[in-house]
């Protein structure tokens, strides 16, 4: 494979985020730059003119690198929104006066209730309040120079800093199984699979 | 030229699938070479696209053992190309309402 390609491409992907996509895009590249050369070189352009031209059509790989990392390492917004309204309920749960109590009102017990189950909840609440007690005074201070109430404070800072952590898993996750799916891997796991048989 | 490229695409995927290379192919022989994209142009669109939903993509082994991307239209593309043509089609009696059929222009007073 032609060297100047191999920089092209790499030049093209180097801000994507992730191994996985990275490769794709550039696999995806090459291809792209292999046959428009390939046509010119049907069309009577001497091989190195045909590689120098191709890149040219292609045009400048950081603007479309840059164009292409805004479209991949973009988190996407309903993940955000989702994500918040998720960590602000569990922040009503886990948060009330500052301290990480469970919180035995009708945000818990109406579930509950409803569910027909029993109140276990309950019975873990003092643990839970004697591990976070140390950050009780911090949180507190924290409410009263803001003038915030605790509760939407914890809800506010849960959701600024365990969404981007529970987005890292998501992607985690998601590369994985696109990981898994991809043909190499596939035939991969079919050789373990017959392995396994005989 | 960023606007109308989505539906040009979706048009294309119709014909089947495509890699990026026979989509901008595609796009300039059906224009009569009017049409000519900066042909790096198309991959961060071809992939919003396809995170969007409106396209899927698959990859072929060519016999040289290399791969290909090849893309396809989903039903939501599908729909999506139903709805931006018909306010492409609006648009353009739009124009043409106000820029008359083409008889000469009146010169200035």
């Amino acid at each position: 494979m032609p060297s100047d390609f191999t920089a092209f491409v790499a030049r093209v992907s180097a801000r994507v985020a992730g191994e996985c996509e990275r490769r794709a895009l550039e696999d995806e590249i090459l291809d792209h730059l292999l046959e428009s050369a390939r046509e010119l070189e049907a069309g009577g352009v001497p091989p190195e003119e045909a590689r120098r031209q191709a890149m040219a059509r292609f045009g400048d790989p950081d603007r479309i690198g840059k164009e292409l990392a805004r479209v991949h390492n973009r988190v996407p917004f309903r993940f955000f929104a989702l994500g918040g309204l998720v960590w602000y309920a569990l922040g009503a749960v886990f948060l009330e006066t500052g301290a990480f109590y469970i919180n035995q009102r009708w945000l818990v017990q109406l579930p509950l209730q409803v569910l027909g189950l029993p109140h276990w909840l309950a019975e873990v609440s003092p643990q839970i309040q004697a591990l976070a007690q140390p950050l009780a005074p911090v949180a507190r201070f924290m409410s009263e120079s803001l003038s915030v109430s605790p509760w939407h404070l914890g809800a506010a800072m849960s959701a600024v800093i365990l969404t981007p952590l529970a987005y890292g898993l998501y992607c985690g996750a998601h590369r994985f199984i696109r990981f898994i799916r991809q043909p190499e891997a596939a035939q991969a796991w079919g050789l373990l699979k017959l392995a396994w048989k005989n | 030229m960023k606007g109308t490229a989505v539906p040009l695409v979706l048009r294309v995927l119709t014909q089947g699938p495509q890699h990026g290379y026979g989509i901008i192919q595609a796009i300039r022989e059906q224009s009569g070479g009017v049409i000519e994209f900066s042909e790096g142009t198309i991959y961060p669109l071809l992939h919003a696209l396809e995170r969007e939903g409106l396209l899927s993509s698959a990859w072929e082994v060519l016999p040289s053992g290399r791969r290909r991307k090849l893309y396809s239209l989903t039903g939501r593309g599908a729909e999506r190309l139903t709805r931006l043509t018909a306010d492409w089609r609006q648009f353009r009696s739009a124009v043409d309402a106000i820029l008359g059929d083409g008889e000469a222009v009146p010169g200035a007073v």
